[in-house]
């Protein structure tokens, strides 16, 4: 009983040096799946190249081959709206996106994360777009709905 | 100059008095009452200081009160908190005060010289700044140095509380709290989001767990009988 005090102590003293857990969540890439508008199932479409607004420079996607049903834009932590130029089958559909970033350390002497949560999005020329999953993490999950 | 000394020691007899009469109210009222106050203990926590030393990137103090109500104690506990830590990608750092107040139930009843085996609970809040300086780095945008910060931020808490204290010499009491932090209520809306809260600690730790070990020192607010 009397050594209490002492125990006690010592859990507290090696507490504060405990480490957490490192495993980075964050992502910054967006993932948007294609699906026809009439039955709602996934859709291949032969993208021609996709452009970021302000990066015109370097074209982000570029595939004229083959066709895709998914492609990962990427979004850019240091702002918080972009918008993305999709060249497909002679047509240029526009897709802005508004974000927000909540950024934490994720334990001592880890790394601190940008977690990217989607709060808006359009899209012009396809029939409709919807936000499946707000957050971006690592999983790769779908973000957007792109309906052609 | 004779005049202002005269005042003086007016003003002193006066205070005497007052407290003198004080004093023998709340004697007469104890006798009556328990739950009238006995004494007050004031203590410092000496876990802070040893953490400070030990791990450099944490400065701070602790002082606690607690005045006894027959077997419960209100207790007020004070503090200041501050942290710098170094991140893969950044620096944060953390500075700020906080309170708790509660109540501790002694299961020692009858013991003369106020000696505790307590439970009890807590209420915390703290206010505080904290700075993050950081580098995002993405394959496609480079390298994106950034800085926030969150200047007169709250947060409030509760805690369940066990300890021991024990006398150790005349008016002289030492003794432990451990604490299990639950509940840590604060705004996530801004994009820093809080990391470490003075006084509670890492946001992510829930529950989060605290240790303080108290010397405290008793003044006497009725006489013993």
């Amino acid at each position: 009983m009397k050594y209490l005090p002492l125990i006690a102590l010592a859990l507290s003293l090696f507490s504060c040096f405990e480490k957490g857990d490192c495993t980075d969540i964050s992502s910054n890439k967006m993932k948007v799946n294609f699906y026809k508008f009439s039955d709602k199932k996934s859709k291949k479409i032969l993208i021609d190249s996709i452009i970021i607004e302000g990066w015109e420079d370097s074209v982000m996607y570029k595939n004229e081959v083959d066709s895709i049903t998914t492609v990962l834009l990427p979004l850019d932590p240091a702002v918080k709206e972009m918008t993305y130029y999709l060249y497909y089958q002679n047509k240029i559909a526009t897709l802005d996106i508004d974000y927000i970033s909540h950024t934490f350390p994720l334990a001592p002497e880890c790394k601190v994360i940008d977690l990217l949560t989607l709060t808006d999005a359009a899209a012009t020329v396809v029939q409709e777009l919807t936000i499946s999953q707000h957050e971006l993490t690592s999983n790769e999950t779908e973000n957007i709905k792109l309906y052609f | 100059m004779r005049r202002r000394i005269s005042n003086y020691i007016f003003s002193l007899l006066v205070f005497a008095t007052g407290f003198v009469q004080a004093q023998m109210i709340m004697q007469n009222d104890s006798m009556r009452n328990p739950y009238i106050p006995t004494g007050v203990r004031i203590g410092v926590d000496v876990v802070a200081p040893i953490v400070a030393i030990v791990s450099k990137d944490f400065k701070g103090w602790e002082l606690n009160a607690d005045t006894d109500f027959k077997n419960s104690y209100l207790v007020l506990e004070v503090g200041h908190w501050a942290r710098e830590m170094v991140l893969e990608n950044g620096d944060y750092s953390n500075s700020g005060n906080y309170w708790r107040v509660g109540v501790d139930a002694n299961f020692l009843k009858k013991d003369p010289d106020k000696n505790m085996f307590f439970f009890g609970f807590r209420f915390g809040h703290s206010r505080f700044n904290e700075k993050l300086d950081y580098i995002i780095t993405t394959p496609e945008f480079g390298s994106v140095p950034s800085s926030l910060e969150n200047k007169n931020f709250k947060a409030n808490w509760l805690e369940l509380t066990t300890g021991l204290k024990v006398k150790i010499m005349k008016s002289f009491w030492m003794g432990y709290t451990g604490r299990i932090k639950l509940y840590p209520s604060f705004s996530k809306d801004q994009q820093l989001q809080t990391y470490d809260i003075p006084g509670y600690g890492l946001t992510f730790k829930k529950p989060w767990w605290g240790f303080s070990y108290y010397l405290m020192y008793r003044i006497p607010l009725v006489k013993k009988r």
